[in-house]
């Protein structure tokens, strides 16, 4: 389904729901005490169950798929 | 109790195993074998085969079920959970620091229900894929795309949440606990230095900060959200759903935390290390989270009864011949006058056994509500197309979908199980290290 527009979810999510992830990212780089090598590290560990959780469910859908008739 | 006789108590079950433990491995490894073969039968003969629930497509009937009510039980688990966590960390409630820990990997385990559910309820796996790899285009209309997104946000901010509290920890006992797990602590404690330590705890404090303000985005937003936006579904549409549902889930959260803390308090002989006042704290906040949830109800039953639009009232009118719905009043209102009584008169009512029991009661009784909810709200479809689609639909759980349901909280059960053996159930202070 094509969609022209932005709907207002999109606002919704990105302007409200992740408000206080961008907040807390801010607090990771603005607040005391610095040490951007423990941020870059809190990033590795959210962007690492990302691809964990997306892999995963790649591997299930495919194996199912496999197994399943349809 | 002096520290090392504290670490040595928390540190018991990573360094000894009994022989209960693993007859309840057994246990809930075959209760994992049965959901297994279950959900094999349902990937191959289809969801509508084996449950009856039908589609808006072509099949009609009611789409949504006990998986969908059990997505919105085990979400509601999950928020609860990490949020005392975030509370001991934000608002330095440290009386509730003993069952931090307990109450994160409650949520993790949670939350990988809630998502499992969804996928059982679409039935092939892959289709959660195919949901993500198109979201900008389905998170226009689909609410299985909203659920995916704030569900992994979740999920991702609990896990790292949880990772970077260990890491400390995991490097000061790494000599006490078992080598068997040594690869995933090497991982957990990757490039770890004593230096980073002040700086991790500023960044689970500001993780803790978001965790808490999502609490109300999520189970009071998005979840009720799903639901409370579709103007042809009328017990579903309006705007007080938000408020109700996150009430109701938080005390479903809690009587879940408080199940789970009993049993570790019982299963290690920790009635030192979560003490009795812990349980009368949260047995407090129970009460008035229960409360609110009759509050809300009452509402909902009175909007339906007085002067409703045609299918509100027809809607409220089935739901009040409803044995299931009189099954949830009576949870509520026993729950609550025990949980009185036993704030009232500690020393007459109070015990530990009888607070699990009634936990148990509010536990069902809210995933009870939320199928419910979910379920009438389909039967009365107000608007085109969903009116021409099914005209009438009805609907009830069967065995096999209990059956897969009942088998995410044994999957939670032996989640915990392993946890137990692979890290501390209760935070320990790395700096105590002599």
């Amino acid at each position: 389904m094509a969609h022209e527009t932005i709907h207002l979810g999109l606002y919704v999510i990105f302007g409200i729901i992740m408000l206080p992830v961008y907040v807390m990212i801010l607090g990771w780089l603005i607040g005391k005490p610095r040490n951007y090598r423990a941020v870059a590290m809190a990033f590795g560990y959210i962007v690492g169950f990302i691809i964990l959780i997306i892999a995963g469910l790649l591997v299930v859908g495919l194996v199912t798929s496999v197994l399943t008739p349809y | 109790m002096s520290t090392d006789v504290f670490e040595d108590r928390i540190l018991y079950p990573l360094e000894h195993t009994s022989k209960r433990y693993y007859a309840l491995l057994v246990i809930f490894l075959l209760g994992t074998v049965l959901f297994l073969i279950a959900w094999a039968y349902q990937l191959n003969a289809g969801v509508w085969a084996v449950t009856g629930i039908g589609d808006w497509g072509i099949s009609g009937g009611v789409p949504w079920g006990l998986y969908i009510g059990g997505f919105v039980w085990w979400v509601g688990l999950a928020h609860g959970g990490i949020a005392i966590s975030a509370a001991v960390r934000v608002i330095d409630i440290d009386r509730f620091a003993p069952i931090a820990r307990v109450s994160e990997v409650l949520t993790v385990l949670a939350l990988s229900m809630a998502a499992f559910n969804i996928v059982l309820s679409m039935g092939r796996p892959d289709r959660i894929f195919n949901t993500i790899l198109w979201w900008p285009a389905t998170v226009h209309h689909s609410p299985l795309a909203w659920d995916i997104a704030v569900i992994t946000l979740y999920l991702v901010l609990s896990l790292t949440y949880l990772c970077l509290s260990l890491r400390a920890e995991i490097a000061a006992f790494r000599d006490r606990l078992p080598t068997v797990f040594s690869p995933l602590y090497s991982v957990l404690t990757i490039g770890y230095s004593r230096s980073e330590d002040e700086k991790i705890e500023q960044i689970l404090w500001w993780l803790a900060v978001a965790i808490l303000a999502l609490v109300p985005l999520l189970s009071g937003g998005v979840v009720p959200w799903l639901f409370s936006l579709i103007a042809a579904q009328p017990a579903w549409y309006g705007s007080a759903a938000g408020a109700a549902m996150l009430t109701e889930s938080l005390t479903s959260a809690l009587a879940g935390v408080i199940i789970i803390t009993a049993i570790f308090r019982f299963a290690y002989d920790w009635g030192d290390v979560i003490e009795d006042r812990i349980f009368r704290d949260l047995a407090t906040v129970l009460a008035f989270l229960a409360l609110a949830t009759i509050w809300f109800t009452m509402h909902d039953i009175l909007t339906g009864v007085y002067t409703a639009p045609t299918n509100i009232g027809a809607l409220t009118g089935a739901m009040l011949e409803l044995p299931f719905f009189w099954l949830a009043v009576a949870g509520l209102v026993v729950s609550v006058v025990a949980l009185f009584l036993m704030i009232g008169w500690p020393d007459r009512f109070f015990s530990i056994p009888a607070l699990v029991a009634i936990s148990a009661i509010l536990s069902v009784t809210i995933l009870n509500k939320k199928v419910m909810f979910i379920v009438e709200g389909l039967m009365f479809p107000t608007a085109p197309p969903l009116t021409n689609l099914y005209p009438s639909g009805s609907y009830s759980p069967t065995l096999l979908e209990w059956w897969l349901f009942i088998g995410t909280i044994v999957l939670v059960g032996l989640g915990f199980l392993v946890a137990t053996k692979v890290i501390p159930m209760v935070e320990l202070d790395p700096e105590e290290v002599n």
